[in-house]
């Protein structure tokens, strides 16, 4: 009895395009990339209007217990007492008086800690502020004001 | 006579290394992406001046909000849904008005940031947030 030959042909996968794919993804990845000095993990409120933020800008992070953390930009935010925004605002203006001050506050911290912040960046003649929020999605209403 | 045959060597550039390298260069840009948390509402703050720019309360729109969440525009109760019919004729009237927001010390962050994204949503050009220091200061509240 004779068999037959087996077939030479060789099962493969095909990966020459795997190259493109990935570097596809690279340059996604590339474009999307901003090089965040600030790495503090804060539960933002949500809002369906935002604006970009300013690269460069000062980082007043306050944390849900009232924590301070600021940042003039390009150091990693260091921690600080909550009267410690006006001698740091006031530097930063003096240098560059349209200085952009970004806060990035806790949703779930007590209205007292942004109220304090706001004040010493108004004694400070800071001008250009802004509020990190996560974008709000339409139906959903979280858990904002009711 | 007779010449050696030519050994058939193809040439070729190496590609097989090219995803992996690729693929590293992804995971790299993964880790380090951060996205959009770079956003959030701009807010420009008046110039200090000597002779500062006087806000009637009578004539701006109060929004106070309560412990709770709870808002009250001008004295009364509404959802936040409900700000925007309230104010939309009064811009129709005064594309300039002001709005006055106060929050409770006591309330929560995310409840401010909801009614000032709800104000600019109808259209509000002038939202002033006074700190505690001059609500104190007008000595009316």
């Amino acid at each position: 009895m004779r068999f037959r030959r087996k077939s030479n042909v060789q099962a493969g996968i095909p990966s020459a395009s795997m190259g493109d794919i990935a570097f596809l993804l690279i340059v996604f990845f590339m474009v999307t990339t901003t090089f965040s000095v600030d790495k503090s993990k804060v539960n933002l409120p949500e809002s369906f209007e935002r604006e970009a933020t300013v690269p460069g800008a000062a980082i007043i992070v306050i944390k849900e217990n009232g924590e301070l953390l600021l940042s003039e930009g390009d150091k990693n935010p260091q921690p600080a007492g909550l009267n410690d925004v006006l001698v740091f605002a006031l530097n930063l203006v003096a240098m560059q008086p349209q200085m952009q001050f970004t806060i990035k506050a806790s949703r779930d911290s007590e209205y007292r800690y942004f109220d304090r912040v706001m004040e010493q960046l108004r004694d400070a003649n800071a001008k250009n502020i802004s509020l990190l929020s996560m974008q709000k999605v339409a139906g959903h209403s979280g858990r904002g004001a009711r | 006579m007779k010449f050696g045959t030519r050994l058939k060597i193809e040439e070729d550039v190496s590609s097989s290394s090219t995803a992996d390298i690729a693929f590293l260069l992804i995971i790299f840009f993964m880790v380090t992406t951060a996205f959009g948390t770079t956003r959030g509402l701009e807010m420009t703050l008046p110039k200090k001046q000597k002779v500062t720019q006087e806000v009637s309360t009578t004539e701006a729109v109060l929004v106070e909000i309560d412990d709770y969440g709870n808002i009250f525009i001008d004295g009364g109760g509404v959802l936040l849904e409900h700000i925007e019919p309230y104010i939309r004729p009064k811009l129709a009237r005064n594309p300039n008005k002001y709005v006055l927001i106060k929050s409770s010390l006591a309330a929560k962050y995310e409840y401010a940031v909801s009614v000032v994204d709800e104000l600019r949503l109808s259209g509000v050009k002038n939202i002033s947030i006074p700190t505690q220091k001059e609500i104190a200061s007008w000595g009316q509240y």
